[in-house]
């Protein structure tokens, strides 16, 4: 058996983050490629429930850190456990979730490991001859680059991928245990914690996602909004209407915002960013309604409509209406 | 009490279109660009400049940057910066941010100790957040990232962190290593007197041969794990262009919105 992909695995406050899906995903596909088996390191005690998602997942190690915290999050511990089980252990990738936690965590890693780290990677790709490529973004996202670390063992890399759990893959789900350490130098010590109250996953979790860019005027964003209201669809935005005050930072998609994997994706004035673009292409049907007929949004899609978004909405709404 | 602040130059994003790619080496020639201070870092030298009124503090600047990027560090020393360690040397060309922070991290020891070490939690160009937690380890300091308040209270820093659902406010003993996001305060302007003191402030020039505990062949490209391979495109998707009169459009779109996906996929 090859080394082993290593998933890291720590809940939001307690809660499962929606990125494990998109991780595990990667994960078993990677591992599949390199011949040899998917293991997670869980930072919470998964239920039986879990355990057997897990496995189904094609998880065949299930690594629990005892005593691990879910509620908190403390680098410290983080990383010393995992620098300790990772020299032990000796894996060949381990992947994070391009989240807070993961950003911070995987080039403290790395650093530890004396290893390289990819940031906020769209995928992982094994060559025929097992070696493992990353596609990061680069330029601001504006291009993506191929990431190798030719020499040192493990790669190191954050993800920053959705999607559903991997089904059917039969794992072993075999649980090993391994101690907390505590040995990284210095101490957080919680001092309160508070309850933020973004609509963090509802992007997430769309099935349809209407989204409005720089072409869509201050007027016509609530014609957008009973728009999504009446396809029961979220509401996401590039970077520019979220600048200009038109959606909140959490419901920003792209590079520098969230990943997203809606079954529709109605991009509105949207120009068509790599930048923007890398955070849907795994939508399912991509629709663009944009009056520039050459704007870069049209070749991501598979639906063009060539149309002055603000004009358009009314058109559509009328329409859906009848 | 010693603060340093670590400031990355990067190019003024009217320049990002003349930056050019080194085909050998596949590293960015950053040469001929004008280069700004990364707004995230300027956030952490108001942090630093707000530390140094309350307390006696003396504030050092440390980059790694070509010497191009000298004019830039001369910002920071006019907003009240004491002193500026600009690390460059075509040597460190081609790092990636295990060699960038091998190479701070060397500076930061040879030239401090310092008390807090505080950086933008991010830069504008590579967006990798990678060096502040890094050059942490490297100087084995606990460290937080993405910081969006903090303060001293005696010898403990004090940080408040969102991780999206839920808010942790953290302490821990100095010395200490944070990254800020933009949250955490309001950066000054520099001032007419600040600009002409800026002039008779250190700014020091450090070459790799500086750095006594600095090996060689842990920077530059050589010194990196990483290497950057092929630029790829993202891929295009087979486009249908809907036909008509704009209500015509809108009534097409409408019976595929209502027929779901996969309805349209089937043609």
């Amino acid at each position: 058996m090859n080394r082993p992909v290593w998933v890291f695995l720590h809940t939001l406050h307690g809660h499962p983050s929606p990125g494990w899906g998109g991780l595990l995903q990667a994960g078993i596909k990677a591992a599949q490629a390199l011949n040899s088996g998917l293991e997670c390191i869980c930072w919470f005690e998964p239920s039986w429930e879990e355990q057997v998602k897990l496995a189904d997942a094609g998880v065949s190690v299930i690594r629990v850190i005892e005593g691990a915290n879910p509620d908190v999050y403390q680098n410290h511990l983080c990383l010393s456990t995992l620098s300790k089980l990772s020299r032990e252990l000796e894996p060949e990738l381990i992947l994070f979730e391009a989240n807070h936690i993961g950003r911070e965590l995987a080039p403290a890693l790395a650093a530890v490991l004396n290893t390289g780290c990819s940031a906020d990677c769209s995928e992982v790709v094994i060559t025929e001859d097992g070696q493992v490529v990353l596609l990061a973004p680069a330029f601001a996202g504006n291009l993506l680059v191929e990431i190798i670390t030719p020499r040192i063992r493990p790669v190191v890399a954050t993800l920053k991928v959705g999607g559903p759990w991997p089904c059917g893959k039969r794992g072993e789900g075999k649980i090993e245990r391994h101690p907390l350490r505590s040995d990284y130098p210095g101490e957080w010590q919680i001092q309160a914690i508070e309850e933020a109250v973004e609509q963090q996953e509802e992007l997430e979790q769309a099935r349809i996602i209407v989204a409005g860019g720089a072409g869509v005027a201050a007027e016509t964003w609530p014609a957008l909004k009973e728009l999504a209201q009446r396809l029961n669809a979220a509401v996401g935005a590039t970077r520019p209407a979220v600048v200009d005050g038109h959606a909140e930072e959490w419901q920003m998609i792209g590079q520098s915002g969230k990943t997203v994997y809606p079954d529709v994706y109605l991009a509105f004035g949207i120009s068509g960013d790599i930048q923007h673009m890398v955070g849907v292409k795994n939508a399912g049907l991509i629709i663009a309604v944009n009056r520039d007929p050459r704007a870069a949004v049209f070749k991501y899609s598979d639906i063009g409509i060539v149309e002055d978004a603000n004009k358009f909405i009314p058109a559509l709404l009328e329409q859906l209406k009848r | 009490m010693q603060i340093a602040v670590l400031v990355k130059p990067v190019p003024e994003p009217d320049s990002w279109k003349e930056i050019g790619l080194d085909r050998d080496t596949k590293t960015i020639n950053r040469t001929r660009t004008k280069f700004i201070v990364n707004p995230l870092d300027r956030h952490a030298v108001e942090l630093a400049l707000q530390i140094k009124q309350s307390r006696n503090a003396k504030v050092v600047a440390f980059s790694m940057a070509p010497v191009e990027a000298r004019e830039s560090l001369m910002g920071v020393l006019a907003l009240g910066v004491d002193e500026v360690y600009l690390l460059a040397d075509k040597r460190f060309k081609g790092s990636d941010t295990l060699a960038t922070s091998r190479v701070l991290s060397t500076a930061l020891k040879q030239f401090g100790p310092f008390d807090l070490i505080v950086a933008g939690a991010e830069s504008m160009d590579g967006s990798t957040a990678q060096v502040g937690p890094q050059c942490a380890v490297f100087l084995g300091l606990p460290f937080a990232t993405f910081v969006e308040k903090a303060w001293l209270e005696d010898e403990m820093i004090y940080v408040t962190v969102n991780y999206g659902v839920w808010r942790q406010t953290m302490r821990c003993r100095l010395p200490a290593l944070i990254t800020v996001n933009r949250e955490i305060n309001q950066p000054r302007a520099a001032t007419a007197m600040g600009i002409i003191a800026a002039a008779s402030k250190p700014l020091h020039v450090v070459s790799a041969d500086d750095l006594r505990e600095l090996d060689p062949a842990q920077t530059g490209l050589d010194g990196s794990p990483t290497r950057m391979g092929a630029f790829r495109q993202m891929e295009p998707r087979s486009l249908r262009l809907l036909e008509g009169s704009m209500v015509e459009k809108a009534a097409e779109l409408a019976m595929i919105l209502i027929a779901g996906p996969g309805g349209d996929k089937s043609e």
